[in-house]
């Protein structure tokens, strides 16, 4: 993945939230992503949205700082900093709305060769209030995604 | 014995390097520990999240 990227990343001492600064025509936004624990300990959620001027968190938002594709290789590289430190657990995410959804789906697609080196990758299908969890295929959609690293 | 030992350590060191990850310095993205960023430790930042997630995770059904 030879893309732009945000850096430095910022993150708290126990590294399950990470910050970097968007940078574009509306100025500097900061963002946020933050992994926690589902109830199944297998399982981390991860999120992501900005951080508000006061200091609250918003996911939300669309502010359209032109620099989409920078954004989501800052994220692939917050999850390869996670996982290098959680070998074992599944990371699950989602977009806020379908549209994102769709935007993680089309990053995931095309990186998809070269993130299956490093990743096992899913899909999650919502079927009749069950989550289907089926190997990542490029043309279907998605309710949301789980990757876990490989570890060779 | 000594010998021995010296192999065996240099077999650990190997191992133990060939199963560190990649992270963000492989992308030469520096990562940072900030203390401004303990405040948003323990606390849920977008709790729906959360929420929707454990939703997902109760009614998994695995089919690979």
């Amino acid at each position: 993945m030879k893309l732009e990227r945000y850096e430095p990343l910022v993150a708290s001492d126990n590294e399950l939230e990470y910050r970097f600064d968007s940078i574009g025509p509306k100025g500097k936004i900061l963002k946020i992503i933050q992994f926690v624990k589902t109830n199944d300990p297998r399982f981390y959620i991860m999120s992501f949205g900005d951080i508000l001027p006061d200091g609250s968190v918003d996911h939300h938002i669309k502010n359209d700082n032109k620099d989409r594709n920078k954004i989501l290789a800052t994220v692939a590289v917050v999850v390869y900093e996670f996982t290098a430190r959680n070998p074992n657990k599944f990371v699950f995410f989602k977009g806020s709305t379908e549209v994102r959804t769709r935007l993680y789906r089309m990053a995931l697609a095309i990186n998809l060769k070269e993130l299956s080196i490093d990743y096992e990758i899913y899909g999650v299908h919502l079927k009749e209030g069950n989550y289907i969890v089926r190997q990542f295929e490029k043309e279907k959609e998605y309710y949301g995604f789980a990757v876990k690293r490989k570890i060779n | 014995m000594g010998l021995l030992l010296k192999e065996k350590l240099t077999k650990f060191v190997n191992m133990k390097a060939k199963k560190k990850l990649k992270g963000a310095s492989a992308f030469g993205v520096r990562v940072i520990k900030d203390k401004s960023m303990n405040k948003f430790s323990g606390r849920v930042l977008f709790p729906e999240k959360l929420a929707e997630a454990n939703k997902v995770v109760a009614n998994l059904k695995w089919d690979i």
